[in-house]
């Protein structure tokens, strides 16, 4: 049986009010990397992010991890935040479904965010040292979408009326395992709602639904928006993935919701 | 425990006594409680005058009538749960001086185990008695305490005959004196016994024995034995043989009208080592004799067993993960394997865990000698052929038949000036194919690929010689597989022809641009060997110009696939697919054999590990299994079975080791018995994990599942509950009247409702109870949230309440409940709906998800959250706020809650957790365990309500928790913070 415990410490790099500079030269533009580590001396696992940003949020970011020399970065981690809005230059937080690894001993640790134009934003970064047990991956970490924007789906005009299945992906070449979704709502409403993950051709999707979660969702002015799985969800080579959406309160006119997913490029079954 | 050798027999033994008598034929009793505490733990309890309602959950009853906190359980009973904590609690010597015939007769057999006893005290009191002191019963533990005090007073009318064995002195006997002494519970039994066989464990002690003890004579007072006796077998040099008790007594009549034949089964004291099982949890790195002794304590103190464990220094050992319920035993013996220590708990119920030679045996010390030199005993050889398996991770790939051939072809893409290649290009062989005396500096090769090229600088080895050379000038490999080329140094030893050369990395490369066979070691292309990589320093190719590598490598096997761009990264892994698995068939030497593993297994790993790589050995003597630490060239993590380990101590092969030792060889022994039935657990290192595109396996620890979730209820608003007053619990709510399915409850969904909802300035709190009902019992809570809520109608982290560790206990069949309370009142007197969804599997679940059994706990239930206070200056910590007092389990701390100030902005905050002993504020950097940087809300936005741990910390019984934060903000400011927690085992 395996862990999800650890008596490893999570760390926060740099100790606030230090923090790490990251501007964006862009939307989904790649800007140069901003090193985090310069050399590793333990494995680490980067367990989440803490960052304030310039902008008023309400759109996707990608938050990439590169390890590599100055110039030569390689990108290992991509992970989606769903940026929230807010006023006042408050700090969002994220941990990340599962500590993210792959950086061996010694390597140097840089990072960047795109998906912002032409803001400056600071991050803290939390992490593991030599997370020996524990929920821990080393798959590398990649979005759907990537660096582009995210998925827009449409609310059903009446309670819990299903949306239309909107398609994650029509297939991957290899395994990987969703870990969580993040969104943007596009109107004010609060209320609790659903949404199902499904697999399958067109017309088969409600006969192969993989998992449901219901979240509470709060409207433009709202929070971090973020469900995520109690375990990464594995998806086969090849399978097309689709989900729905629905809430309890009905609209008169058509309201639209920004969402996007996290996945672990790797797979479980063979471990 | 496993037998190892065979059978070792007495001879038949016959006497004549006579003269013994026999007791009326009375039911054994096995039940071994000592009842009196239990009469003083109830009355003690009952003493605190508690109203508790009758109802009891048996293993909470017996467990808190035991000494632990009061009772507050409201549950049902099972009679089986109460025999179990009856009869697998420790063992006391007392002898039974209560009958209880009723308590009997249920446990022992008289009535079925499976029947229901009902869930009142009063039920339980009538079954427990039948029915003699019901009508004085009452529905309350004081009139219980008084029932059973009155009942205890009167007077039990009988008492279980201890019945010990009446033997005649030996000089009464007729036959020889032989050479080992019987006692029994402390009377030498004399000559009237056999010793019909025994089994000895794999240290060479005797683990049980069966005894015949005769008595022929038709007597009403003949002995017999009580099942629990004490039993020693004595010699008068040697000492005390073996200590036990007895498991099975058989009495049967030898004639008409002769007396009675007991056979009795024995068994060592281990057993008490066996039947305790030590639950999931984590050990942290520690010294060998603190773990122990702190297992010592837990599991077997309660037993009797006395501790001769010194308390001294002792080896220090990893962190350990239990990851699934093992048994005390195992557990020691895994410490024996890791350390080389033995253990054992001897005939005269001490126990040891000591170093080798110093372990208690069973009369003195053990030396090699005397615990298996056993006089008078016939020795029977049990012949098996069987082959020893060892398991190896080398941080080399096997010996191949190559060299093999591989090539690849990489683009340029204008930038990139740098290319790994993704193949090992190491320890190609070949053989010298003439003599070459001491003083050469040419050598001739044969053997390689034609083709391959041998350049300056490449290192070589020549077998017979330990010395490292480098090629002056290369060469290229002909038709016929031949090479010569020049060393940069003469050759210090004779090297025959046939002699092996083996080029090391870097060996073997040929690069073709556009089709072009380069002379690799010219301009402007360079051979890294550092970094595994072919470099153009002067300029990148262009894009789509094709690079094609050649590499010669050993093994097919050993051609891998790398993704990174940078391969000196990927070292820690890219070896660790080597798994060598070596056969040795076992003589029949003395009943064992002492396989020569050490100089074997050198031979492997000097072999197949470049000398820079460290390996050691680590061998004891008796019942030390020799294990292999090898440094895999990642940073001391290894996975030991299940268990991880980590900073293993690494030595260097060869300085200190003098592999051919004799002595050394003696006690790396592998005895087949022991490698004959079970695996031999072998070191593999975490990072066995591959990466690269497309199939990559993840860490065995990454949480998963492709099985649904489920949401009740779905696709509907949510189960409405209406909180009745300030911290007050609503009526249980019925989420469903009789579950389908088996469960296990993975979150909650909570949305307020109340009219200050979403952006409210009203701060509430909050807790959710989620429960079950089995059998119509009485609610029992299976999860407790705790939650803050100012806005939580939106998506805030409070709103949507995961359980980081999903609790697995919602049988098929029951009835889901839940209830919730708030902090309504005060200043918010309004008074809203709640409404409340779960999140559940179905079982079965399909993946690696972490459960619990147990109830996930809130810190100050029914209370406001603690109140921390920031410092007046900003960005300085504030003083340490204690959240708990003392955990009084290992629990899991699965989630923070945080409850910001109000109208202000506050960036930059830092939040960190420590641990300290209990009463004892945090004082040092290393006792911190978890931190965060965050910003509390600003004015009107509440995301940071709950931080989920996805890894939940681990915190040991009788430590505290603490919190402090800082801001940007000036201070003192306070806010409210809580944490869930989980206990990690009974």
């Amino acid at each position: 049986m395996s862990t999800r415990h650890t008596t490893t410490r999570m760390r926060v790099y740099p100790s606030p009010p230090t923090g790490l500079s990251l501007a964006t030269v862009g939307l989904w533009a790649e800007n140069t990397w901003t090193e985090i580590f310069p050399a590793t001396d333990t494995l680490v696992f980067i367990a989440g992010v803490s960052f304030a940003m310039a902008p008023t949020g309400g759109q996707a970011v990608d938050l990439q991890f590169a390890r590599g020399a100055a110039g030569e970065e390689e990108i290992v981690h991509t992970y989606r935040i769903e940026v929230i809005y807010n006023v006042n230059n408050a700090r969002q937080y994220i941990l990340f479904p599962v500590p993210l690894g792959h950086f061996p001993i010694g390597v140097r640790i840089s990072c960047r965010i795109m998906g912002f134009s032409l803001y400056a934003n600071v991050m803290n970064v939390m992490y593991y040292e030599n997370l020996v047990s524990g929920h821990k991956s080393i798959g590398d970490a990649k979005p759907f979408p990537y660096n582009e924007n995210s998925f827009s789906a449409t609310w059903g005009l009446t309670a819990w009326q299903n949306s239309d299945w909107y398609e994650i992906t029509s297939g991957e070449d290899s395994e990987f395992t969703l870990t969580d979704f993040q969104f943007v709502p596009k109107d004010n409403e609060h209320c609790a709602a659903e949404f199902d993950l499904a697999k399958g051709s067109v017309g088969t999707e409600h006969a192969n639904i993989l998992t449901t979660k219901r979240f509470l969702f709060s409207g433009l002015t709202g929070f971090n928006h973020r469900v995520v799985f109690p375990g990464g969800f594995p998806i086969p080579p090849g399978t097309r993935v689709v989900f729905r959406i629905r809430r309890a309160v009905a609209v008169l006119t058509p309201k639209l919701l920004d969402i996007s997913f996290n996945a672990i490029r790797a797979t479980v079954f063979l471990s | 425990m496993a037998s190892y050798f065979g059978k070792r027999y007495f001879g038949h033994r016959y006497f004549t006594a006579r003269y013994f008598t026999k007791i009326p034929n009375v039911v054994l009793s096995d039940i071994d409680v000592d009842l009196p505490a239990f009469q003083v733990a109830v009355a003690g309890y009952v003493g605190s005058a508690t109203t508790a309602t009758v109802a009891l959950q048996l293993p909470a009853f017996l467990s808190e009538s035991f000494g632990g906190a009061p009772i507050d359980a409201t549950l049902a009973t099972s009679l089986p749960l109460l025999r179990m904590a009856l009869l697998g609690g420790p063992p006391t010597e007392a002898t039974i001086s209560i009958p209880l015939p009723a308590l009997n007769a249920a446990l022992i057999g008289g009535v079925p185990l499976s029947s229901v006893i009902s869930a009142s005290l009063p039920a339980f009191t009538t079954f427990l008695f039948e029915g003699s002191v019901e009508a004085s019963v009452a529905a309350s533990l004081p009139a219980y305490r008084a029932a059973l005090i009155a009942y205890l007073d009167a007077g039990p009318t009988a008492t279980i005959d201890t019945r010990l064995p009446r033997i005649r002195s030996r000089s009464e006997a007729s036959f020889p004196v032989q050479y080992l002494t019987l006692t029994i519970n402390g009377e030498n039994v004399g000559d009237n016994w056999k010793l019909d066989a025994w089994t000895v464990t794999k240290d060479g002690s005797i683990e049980d024995g069966t005894f015949t003890l005769e008595d022929p004579v038709e007597s009403a007072s003949a002995f017999r034995v009580e099942k629990g006796s004490i039993v020693l077998l004595e010699h008068p040099v040697g000492g005390l043989i073996y200590g036990g008790r007895v498991k099975k007594v058989t009495d049967s009549r030898i004639g008409e009208g002769k007396g009675v034949r007991s056979t009795i089964e024995t068994g060592d004291w281990m057993f008490l080592a066996q039947r305790q099982f030590i639950d999931p949890q984590t050990f942290l790195p520690t010294e060998l004799l603190i773990r122990i002794n702190e297992i010592y304590e837990k599991y077997l103190e309660s037993s009797g067993v006395e501790n001769l464990v010194p308390s001294g220094e002792s080896p220090d050992i990893p962190e350990l993960i239990v990851d699934e319920p093992i048994s005390v035993q195992e557990f020691f013996d895994r410490h024996t394997e890791l350390i080389g220590w033995p253990w054992r708990i001897n005939g005269l119920l001490k126990f040891a865990f000591v170093e080798p030679g110093s372990l208690i045996w069973p009369g003195g010390e053990l030396n090699g000698s005397n615990a298996k030199l056993v006089p008078d005993v016939k020795w029977e050889e049990e012949e098996t052929i069987s082959y020893n398996f060892l398991y190896m991770k080398l941080a080399k790939h096997p010996a191949g038949e190559g060299p093999y051939a591989h090539s690849e072809t990489r683009f340029g893409d204008g930038v990139r000036t740098v290319f790994p290649v993704n193949v090992l290009p190491t320890e190609v062989l070949g053989e010298l194919n003439s003599d070459h005396a001491v003083g050469s500096g040419t050598l001739t090769v044969k053997g390689l690929p034609p083709g391959a090229k041998v350049r300056y600088a490449d290192e070589l080895y020549v077998s017979g010689d330990v010395r490292k050379y480098y090629v002056g000038t290369g060469g290229t490999v002909n038709d016929e597989g031949i090479v010569t080329f020049s060393i940069s140094e003469l050759l210090e030893l004779e090297a025959k022809e046939g002699a092996q050369v083996t080029f090391v990395e870097g060996a073997m490369i040929d690069l073709v641009i556009d089709g072009v066979d380069t002379d690799f070691a010219g301009d402007p292309w360079v051979w890294d060997k550092t970094t595994k990589s072919f470099v153009n320093p002067v300029a990148a190719p262009g894009i789509g110009q094709a690079i094609k590598y050649k590499a010669w490598v050993r093994s097919e096997g050993w051609v891998r696939a790398w993704e990174t761009s940078d391969p000196q990264v990927q070292l820690p892994i890219g070896w660790f697919d080597y798994t060598i698995m070596s056969a040795r068939k076992v003589d029949n030497e003395d009943h064992w054999e002492w396989v020569e593993t050490v100089g074997y297994l050198r031979d492997l790993i000097t072999k197949d590990v470049e000398s820079k790589r460290t390996v050691m050995l680590t061998t004891h003597e008796h019942g030390i299994y020799p294990f292999i630490q090898a440094d895999l060239n990642f940073p001391e993590r290894l996975i030991f079975g299940p268990y991880i380990c980590e900073k293993v101590e690494i030595a260097p092969i060869g300085a200190d080791k003098t592999l051919t030792d004799k002595e050394l060889a003696y006690n790396c022994t592998f005895r087949k018995d022991y490698f004959g039935k079970k695996e031999f657990d072998f070191w593999r290192p975490v990072s066995q994990i591959r990466w690269g595109e497309g199939e990559q396996p993840l860490p065995p620890d990454f949480q998963w599942s492709a099985s649904r979730e489920y949401v009740l209820p779905g696709e509907q608003t949510g189960f409405v509950l209406n909180p009745l007053g300030e911290w007050e619990w609503t009526d249980w709510l019925e989420v469903n009247p009789s579950m389908f399915s088996a469960a296990i409850l993975t979150g909650i969904v909570i949305e307020r409702t109340d009219a200050y909802q979403p952006y409210g300035s009203w701060t509430k709190k909050f807790e959710v109870e989620v429960a079950i009902s089995v059998d119509g019992g009485d609610p029992e809570t299976i999860a407790r949230f705790k939650g803050y809520s100012r806005d939580t109608a939106g998506g805030a982290e409070t709103g949507t309440m995961r359980l980081m560790t999903p609790v697995d206990n919602i049988p098929q069949g029951c009835r889901l409940l839940m209830r919730m309370r708030d902090s309504s009142g005060g200043f918010l007197s309004v008074i809203e709906p709640w409404e409340i969804s779960l999140q559940v599997y179905f079982k079965p679940v399909t993946g690696n998800v972490q459960t619990t059994p147990y109830v996930q706990e809130v810190s100050t239930p029914g209370e406001d959250f603690t109140v921390v206070t920031t410092n007046a200056t900003p960005n300085t910590f504030s003083a340490w706020t204690e959240i708990i007092e003392e955990f009084t389990y290992d629990a899991l701390v699965t989630a923070l809650m945080l409850g910001p100030r109000n109208f202000t902005d506050w960036n930059y905050g830092h939040i960190q957790l420590a641990i300290a002993d209990v009463g004892d504020t945090p004082s040092t950097d290393d006792q911190i365990v978890w931190e965060l940087a965050f910003s509390a809300e600003q004015e009107i936005l509440h995301n940071h309500s709950m931080f989920e741990l996805e890894n939940p910390l681990y915190v040991n019984s009788g430590k505290s928790l603490h919190i402090r934060v800082k801001s940007a903000q000036s201070g003192p400011e306070s806010f409210a913070t809580a944490i869930e927690y989980v206990r990690v085992a009974e």
